[in-house]
């Protein structure tokens, strides 16, 4: 047991400077007045027969609690143990191998207090401790609810709050700035170069929330978000549930109802919405200084001016069409009506006539020229995954189960496109066949001539094998030699699995009519080509009335208020190619000016709306309302000069300053606790969120007590109240057990021991990937990926966020509600609620996260293939494994069953997997060390912290 | 066989599903359990007032406060709001009346305009022995109306799909709560040790996501487990990071990844011998176990290839229209079947017909008709029926005005739900809506009042199943709610 030294005389100002009252004398929850609405005492941390353990005034309290059950702390952890406690603890991630080396070797008094110094300066510091606040934030990249839309801007507040954490900022502006740093006026001033501590920014705290977006009642939602916000006001900073007092007076604190609609009248006077309708808009402030925002007017309006050039053109264009198309209508007339005869054509075009049985089970081989009877060299069969260019998926397992498809893969448009050898030239027939559950015609081209343009238009029932369906698309006249087939579609493929060409000419090709081209035709009319194809194609798509005589095509198509002629855009495609090459160069410089502007800086956040008092809502209903509730605070702790609400202003800023002051009884003992529990695992009052009459009390009430004045001495700096956390004996015990002590204290309420306990969600993460060497450590910025205010995660193939990045877990995109498998298998926080706990469970999706997940397996091979790199012996690399995984080496016995499972392993992949296949021995080495890798990352020592 | 059985409910147990359930490799403790809730978490349910309850098994089975009529629940959930008055609420005055304006006021909230009366499009008949009127839409369906009990006096609170979702399943379109789910299998545990308590197959990623199957503040082990979602095939479905699912993609085979979990055991005892007994440590140790154990326990029940012909044609398996929801119907049987206590059938956001009432509402019925009277012919042929709760219904109905020519809105003021086996009045009709069909006006029945009935079935009083957060009580249904006696068998 280490003693005491250099300490007392310190400890000897603190006891001159507490108040006189004396230690021991704590109130209890039979007072009229409940515990934590009192004011904090004064306690002189007390005297104990065992104080040479103590290094800190509070392990003075401690002890003073072992000592009256008769308990006896256990040792000090050994070195490893407590440098890579702390280091988890401060950073949440493990001590790299030369920083377990450097501690060893540093046997100077003072070479743990310097390792605490180094892992408080660290940014990683704010990436850990920002996370507890972000639970507490009830932090999220989406809304959740009913309208799960992309919060894009919300990482700025995440990352206010990791540099807040960073540089330590007192924990009393943090209050101030996260309710009211809008009124703070020193928007510009204040700020650090980076802009991350704008304190507009932390009032996202308040905005922040799960909103119901789609509440057709404006009213409720309008109330709803108001108390989200006064509730997790009251739980982040006060541990209370002032929620409850929204439909009665609160069954066991002092906030009648009258009092809430008092905290209420704050947010209802401050402007978090930009209005409540459905679907709701959320306010976001601009972060924009004045001259760029000048900038950024002049530019949207040069760009808006090319805009409306373009359309005036258009415009100009569509009319001289519609002229000219009046002018020649006989003659386009006469042209549709020669076309008659090749669109019957191809409306009756059936498929070639292989062989039946054959196309029934789709599997017909591709014939081969040379020997091969007389009809198989006639038909030239090409599996569609065997394009020769093409953005489509080749898919052999689910859609194209067993035989092969393409389909879409989410790049647009779809292309395939093949080199297929003609033998012969001639007229060919080319059919195509596919499974489609709905309708996606694909334009096919041959040899750059559009044959079809709406190629695979059936649909066939589902997107199966099962249902697939050759179709017939055109006859075609190919050279011999090498002819190019495309398959084209602006939006996803069908599932094609197969292309025939078979020859049409010989016997029976006589019956082909003249395949006469639609531009030969209109040339011989004196008509433009493209209006004709365009007429063509609407008479086929809109038989025109038999009875109506003489018809005009052309009539009919000018008539049609959704055809091709019915607006600019529709008939853009028809427009001169010089028209054409002018729009696009007009919008093409619209869109380069809009492109040319960085996106504007914003926020959510709020600013003050129009102040009012709001009226007490009779059982929190918005249809009743009651008497007058002129903004205030909660009167039974309001203190001896409660805040005065201006007109003029929300009064958020009272209310902040309220909460941040040092005489609120509240404030500095909820921050403390939060502190405490999460370097103990447990507060010293359990429910870290309730400090109300249903809250539990404190295990060590003036402990509480001194560690909330000495945070207000130290001018609420949170890395102070860590350091003394962390360098106190309490703190650096060993998590042996003690059967004795665990008779008297079997939860360890007096902190006998170290508790130990399972690392979070994030740090399991961080540590895989600190272990493999793998993680980004980049700082802050967007992650989420989606555009502010779309809809995420609705569609799997669409606005997926993507988990597979290399940084730390706090930077993965927080999608409420479709939250992260990994996370959500190990407890995170439910981020639509403020939590200041998080339970810990043993689940088996935990266990299958380890198992299967991809992330260890990749990591395990990234080490494994480094291991490898680096040569030397079984031993050697054992020893670097577990020094990365467990900042130790390994015991002989586990060296004994690491070399016994590499054995095993290696002859079993052998054995069950490669078989004859030819793996070299090599590669099983290296699969059976990754898989050991996974398996060292599966064991309890891996994810707990002793 | 059944009719040796006594009236009394789950007294006598045919052999075979004892047996199915035992058969499952291991029965140790538990597949997708918390085995521990920690101290350091929300109280644990033995300190609350749960029925009983074993700290440090979150899933073993628990005695409900009363003799159940029901062991589990299969929710078939209709995503999106199908119309009452063209399924299972004829309004002969509707189809009088036309094209007329609404002859009383609507409700002071709506989400959208409507016009005037419109008819249904599809004719009713009177079916069964009971005579209970069902449209055209629903023909299989109608063959097994003698043994629904017809709830057509439903009413919620809340007139968009979101805030409906979340009231439907958790009871409150307010505050994140626990799903409906998730409060039984905290109350009842759950029967089968390799397989979660509470499964969801294919749910809805929108309107609450997950917030519709998770365990909110209820520990982690009662939180739904997803197998796939909406937008997954159901032959495709599968549960998160189980081989092959996103994020989990290679596949190791059995006999190497056994070798890999030796070996992290060998050194989590040699560790445990080191540090001395720890539940926390032993826990995980076991639940690595029941993971790698599920990992074939899982999928098996998923495939449904070994179901016979004859079984896979009941529920429509052999049609491409049925075939996905006929799938999703045949495994919640098998699921049901291997004792997990709640198995939610999305059939999503197909219901909403605004506009193109006819077609897509014809649509919609031909996906599920088949596959729900096959499964409620499977469950009672197989003696399931009698114990298993089956709920159908969306998150609210629609409007018996129109919008557009062919479109009804969101209508949460009185709807159709039904439910089936498990204590309820088999071949009853319960409540009714005004002549219209717009709101309900005898015996209403609200969210609130259904999951109260729920929990009573399975022998839970809704009234004692709380939860203590925040120095708060909890309940599903918060302070309302009243078991309806009228629907009880």
């Amino acid at each position: 047991m280490r003693f005491f030294r250099g300490f007392r005389g310190i400890f000897v100002v603190f006891a001159a400077l507490a108040a006189p009252a004396a230690a021991g004398e704590s109130p209890t929850p039979s007072d009229a007045v409940h515990w934590a609405f009192q004011p904090p005492r004064e306690h002189v941390p007390p005297a104990v027969a065992a104080n040479g353990w103590a290094r800190q005034p509070l392990d003075l309290f401690v002890a003073r609690k072992l000592e009256e059950a008769g308990l006896q702390p256990v040792p000090e952890a050994d070195r490893r143990t407590r440098l890579r406690r702390v280091t988890f603890d401060l950073t949440g991630l493990p001590p790299a191998p030369d920083e377990v080396a450097n501690f060893l070797a540093d046997d100077s008094p003072d070479a743990y207090a310097r390792v605490v110094d180094r892992l408080l300066a660290s940014p990683r510091h704010g990436e850990r401790w920002g996370r507890h606040w972000l639970d507490l934030a009830r932090y999220a990249d989406s809304n959740g609810m009913d309208e799960n839309l992309a919060q894009a801007e919300a990482y700025r507040f995440r990352d206010y709050i990791i540099a807040a954490f960073n540089s330590d900022m007192p924990f009393d502006e943090m209050v101030l700035e996260q309710i009211a740093g809008d009124l703070l006026a020193r928007e510009d001033a204040a700020l650090a170069p980076s802009g991350a501590l704008d304190p507009r920014i932390a009032t996202g705290f308040l905005s922040l929330g799960p909103k119901m977006l789609a509440e057709d009642d404006p009213v409720k939602m309008e109330m709803d978000i108001i108390d989200e916000q006064v509730d997790t006001v009251g739980r982040a900073f006060l541990g209370l549930s002032l929620g409850c007092a929204r439909c009665h007076d609160h069954k066991f604190d002092p906030i009648p109802t009258r009092e809430y609609y008092a905290l209420a009248g704050i947010f209802k006077s401050t402007r978090t919405m930009d209005n409540f309708s459905v679907v709701a808009r959320w306010h976001e402030r601009s972060l924009e200084p004045p001259a760029e925002r000048r900038r950024r007017a002049e530019v949207e309006s040069a760009a808006a001016e090319k805009r409306s050039r373009a359309e005036d053109l258009a415009k100009r264009s569509f009319e001289e069409l519609l002229g000219s198309i009046r002018a020649r209508r006989s003659e386009l007339d006469a042209a549709a009506r020669d076309l008659e005869g090749r669109r019957r054509f191809f409306a009756e075009l059936q498929p070639a006539a292989v062989s039946e049985s054959a196309r029934k089970r789709g599997d017909e081989a591709a014939p081969s020229p040379a020997g091969a009877s007389e009809s198989a060299r006639a038909s030239i069969l090409v599996e569609a995954e065997s394009y020769a260019r093409g953005n489509v998926v080749r898919d052999f397992t689910a859609y194209g189960n067993p035989i092969g498809v393409i389909y879409n893969r989410g790049e647009l448009p779809n292309v395939a496109e093949y080199d297929v050898a003609i033998p012969d030239a001639g007229l060919y027939q080319l059919d195509l066949r596919f499974a489609a559950a709905e309708a996606r015609p694909v334009r096919i081209s041959v040899d750059g001539k559009l044959v079809r343009s709406d190629g695979a238009r059936a649909t066939t029932g589902s997107w199966t094998p099962e249902s697939q369906t050759w179709e017939a698309e055109s006859v075609v006249r190919l050279a011999a030699g090498q002819a190019t087939i495309r398959l084209e579609r602006d939006g996803p493929f069908p599932h094609v699995d197969k292309l025939l060409l078979t020859r049409r000419d010989g016997p029976g090709s006589a019956e082909l009519p003249q395949l006469r081209d639609p531009a030969e035709v209109a040339a011989a009319h004196g008509v433009d080509a493209r209006v004709l194809s365009t007429l063509d194609a609407y008479v086929a798509s809109h038989p025109l009335p038999q009875a109506a005589s003489p018809t005009s095509a052309v009539d009919a198509i000018l008539a049609d208020a959704a055809g091709v002629l019915s607006s600019p855009a529709r008939a853009e495609p028809l427009f001169p190619e010089k028209t054409a090459s002018e729009l696009q160069s007009l919008r093409a410089e619209a869109d380069a000016l809009a492109r040319s502007l960085p996106a504007a800086p914003a926020a959510m956040a709020v600013e003050d709306g129009s102040p009012q008092d709001l009226r007490v809502h009779v059982r929190g209903s918005h249809l009743e309302l009651g008497a007058l509730a002129p903004r205030g605070v909660p009167a039974a702790f309001a203190g001896d000069a409660p805040p005065r609400f201006p007109a003029t202003q929300s009064g958020r800023l009272e209310l902040a300053r309220w909460i941040a002051s040092a005489e609120n009884p509240l404030t500095a003992r909820v921050a403390v606790n939060r502190l405490w529990r999460w370097h103990f695992g447990r507060g010293i009052v359990r429910t870290t969120d309730n400090f109300g009459r249903l809250g539990e009390p404190p295990t060590h009430p003036e402990l509480l007590d001194w560690l909330a004045h000495e945070l207000v001495r130290q001018r609420w700096s949170l890395k102070s109240i860590h350091r003394s956390i962390v360098l106190s004996a309490t703190y650096r015990g060993s998590a042996a057990n003690d059967d004795g002590a665990a008779r008297i204290d079997p939860e360890n309420t007096l902190l006998w021991r170290w508790t130990r306990r399972r690392l979070e969600a994030e740090a399991i993460r961080d540590a895989i990937l600190a272990a493999s060497g793998g993680l980004d450590l980049t700082l802050g910025g967007p992650t989420l990926g989606a555009k502010d205010r779309e809809y995420v995660a609705i569609k799997a193939s669409v606005n997926a966020p993507r988990y597979d990045s290399h940084r730390r877990s706090i930077y993965l995109p927080i999608v409420r509600s479709v939250l992260y498998e990994m996370l959500q298998a190990y407890d995170f926080a439910d981020p639509s609620t403020s939590n200041g706990d998080r339970a810990t469970t043993t689940v088996a999706p935990q266990a299958l996260f380890l198992l299967n997940g991809d992330l260890p397996r990749q990591e395990s091979e990234r080490i494994a293939a480094e291991l490898f790199a680096r040569g030397g012996s079984d031993d050697s690399r054992l020893d670097e494994a577990f020094e990365r995984l467990f900042a130790r080496p390994p015991s002989i016995e586990e060296l004994r069953d690491a070399k016994a499972f590499l054995v095993a392993y290696s002859s079993a992949l052998e054995r069950e997997v490669d078989g004859a296949a030819g793996v070299s021995a090599r590669d099983r080495e290296l699969r059976s060390w990754a898989a050991l890798l996974c398996s060292l990352f599966a064991t309890n020592e891996f994810i707990h912290v002793d | 066989m059944s009719t040796d059985r006594k009236p009394s409910p789950l007294s006598a147990w045919t052999s075979r599903r004892e047996m199915l359930r035992r058969s499952s490799a291991g029965f140790g403790a538990l597949a997708l359990a918390g085995l521990l809730s920690d101290a350091a978490g929300a109280s644990p349910p033995g300190s609350s007032t749960a029925p009983t309850s074993n700290p440090g098994d979150a899933l073993a089975p628990r005695a409900p406060h009363f003799a159940p009529r029901a062991r589990r629940v299969i929710f078939l959930f209709m995503h999106g709001g199908p119309s009452q008055v063209d399924t299972f609420d004829w309004k002969p005055l509707l189809e009088r009346d036309h094209g007329k304006p609404l002859p009383f006021a609507r409700p002071r909230v709506v989400s959208s305009e409507t016009g005037n009366l419109l008819r249904s499009p599809w004719k009713f008949a009177r079916h069964g022995q009971s005579g209970i009127a069902v449209s055209e839409l629903f023909p299989h369906v109608a063959g097994c109306v003698d043994d629904l009990c017809v709830v057509n006096s439903m009413h919620g609170s809340n007139s968009r799909h979101g805030g409906a979702l979340l009231e439907l399943h958790t009871g409150s379109d307010t505050f994140v709560r626990p799903s409906m789910g998730s409060w039984i299998t905290y109350g009842l545990g759950s029967e089968n040790r390799d397989l979660p308590g509470f499964v969801t197959i294919c749910p809805a990623l929108g309107h609450g996501g997950a917030n519709n199957w998770s365990s909110a503040f209820l520990p982690a082990a009662y939180q739904g487990t997803p197998i796939g979602s909406a937008k997954t095939p159901s032959d495709q479905a599968r549960v998160p990071f189980i081989q092959g699912a996103p994020g989990a993609s290679r596949v190791t085979p059995r006999r190497l990844q056994r070798l890999e979990l030796d070996l992290t055991q060998a050194l989590n005892r040699r560790q445990a011998a080191a540090v001395g007994s720890d539940p926390l440590l032993e826990g995980r140790i076991e639940a690595f176990e029941l993971a790698f154990r599920m990992q074939s326990a899982v999928p098996e029940l998923q495939d449904v290839s070994g179901e016979t012909a004859a079984t896979q044609r009941l529920y429509g398996l052999d049609q491409d229209a049925t075939r996905n929801f006929g799938r999703q119907c045949l495994m919640a049987r098998r699921f049901a079947e291997r004792g997990v206590r709640f198995v939610q059938v999305t059939h999503s956001y197909k219901w909403d017909q605004h506009s193109d009432l006819r077609r897509d509402h014809t649509r919609n019925a031909a996906e599920v008709d088949r596959p729900i009277a096959g499964l409620l012919r499977d469950l009672k042929q197989r003696g399931l029926l009698e114990d298993t709760l089956v709920l159908w219904g969306g998150e609210f109905g629609r409007t018996p005005t129109a919008q557009g020519t062919d479109g009804r809105d969101h209508n949460p003021q009185g709807y159709t739900m039904w439910l089936a086996g498990g204590g309820v009045k088999s071949g009853h009709v319960h409540g009714k809506t005004d002549d219209y069909g717009y709101f309900a006006v005898e015996d209403a029945v609200h969210l609130h009042d259904l999951h109260a009935t729920m929990l009573h079935l399975l022998g839970l009083d809704h009234t004692r199943l709380t939860y203590r957060v925040g120095g708060r009580e909890f309940r599903l249904t918060d302070v309302e709610g009243q078991v309806v006696r009228g629907l009880l068998a």
